[in-house]
């Protein structure tokens, strides 16, 4: 009979959001109905007579329910803030495209490789940088309302800052050790140990993802 | 039957703190008083109740906690506060004087 009244209050709570408070409302309900139940039986109604008084008298549970969706309202994305942040990632792709050709135009047309690895290094770092701007700069998801959805939600964003963090690092850590790796092997010739620069360079990503990981598990 | 009942839904936050002013109660509990109290003849509904619960306890009437029972479902306790009792008084007030007016009217 729990059930025949737990799935009478969940269908009136149906479209109300799962929050803390519309589920604590919707155990208080029950609780009390039941209570109500059982005093009925001990009163000697059977259990549909029983059950047929308690949910006569609930009433109509629209204006609790309503007043429970009212504050569950999310704020919509901030369009002008997506529009810069998308700006930004484009300059940065950009600037990284442009990197190796800086070198390449240097070395071939100027004679000046020394140039066109300062130039190609700055250029990488001025699109790191960039992300790295974007990926901080991001808004967090701030909680609305206690309950598991919101946490979550919160939970989530803290991940993927951390995950943006990841990436624009990595993606420049790789690209460098490319330009590293060709430029050391054509400078000196030394083609058969030069490889061992994307073990160092592997070791180094696993370090930062440690570092990021780490400094996560200390703010909890 | 329907004016008196009218009249009643109009004062179901006042019969709720005057249950509270006695003891902190729960929702089952205070209306099975004030059945008690009418002899069967006045029950709440379940949706006035506990919307009254949430006004209530919006404007700071009241407050609520959860029973410790260790058998059956958890219960939400209410507590009338300061500012309920001396919301409950001006109510008192109010109402003795509609009814002067009332009886003085019809």
């Amino acid at each position: 009979m729990l059930n025949r009244i737990r799935s009478y209050i969940n269908t009136a709570f149906t479209d109300v959001p799962k929050t803390k408070k519309s589920i604590e409302l919707q155990e208080e309900l029950i609780a009390n109905l039941m209570e109500k139940f059982n005093d009925q039986l001990a009163q000697g109604q059977n259990e549909d007579e029983a059950y047929t008084a308690v949910i006569a008298n609930i009433g109509d549970l629209s204006e609790l329910t309503e007043s429970l969706r009212e504050h569950h309202v999310l704020s919509p994305e901030n369009p002008v803030e997506r529009k810069k942040i998308a700006l930004r990632i484009s300059i940065a792709v950009m600037l990284y495209i442009l990197s190796p050709m800086a070198l390449i135009f240097s070395a071939e047309v100027l004679q000046q490789e020394i140039l066109g690895l300062l130039l190609m290094f700055i250029f990488i770092a001025g699109a790191t940088g960039i992300l790295i701007y974007n990926a901080a700069s991001k808004p967090r998801y701030l909680k609305e309302e206690e309950s598991m959805i919101e946490e979550f939600k919160e939970f989530k964003a803290a991940k993927n800052k951390d995950k943006a963090w990841l990436e624009s690092i990595s993606s420049a850590l790789w690209l460098i050790t490319v330009a590293i790796y060709f430029y050391l092997s054509f400078m000196t010739g030394s083609w058969a140990f030069s490889w061992i620069i994307f073990i160092i360079a592997a070791a180094v990503q696993n370090i930062i993802k440690a570092v990021i990981t780490m400094r996560h598990s200390n703010e909890k | 039957m329907n004016i008196t009942s009218d009249i009643l839904r109009g004062h179901t936050e006042t019969i709720i703190l005057k249950a509270l002013l006695e003891k902190d109660s729960y929702g089952y509990e205070i209306n099975k008083r004030i059945q008690e109290k009418t002899d069967n003849q006045f029950e709440l509904k379940e949706a006035t109740l506990y919307s009254a619960f949430r006004r209530l306890e919006g404007d700071g009437y009241i407050s609520s906690y959860w029973g410790d029972e260790t058998t059956g479902a958890r219960r939400r306790y209410y507590k009338i506060t300061a500012e309920g009792r001396i919301f409950y008084l001006k109510s008192r007030e109010d109402w003795d004087k509609a009814k002067q007016l009332i009886e003085t009217l019809i």
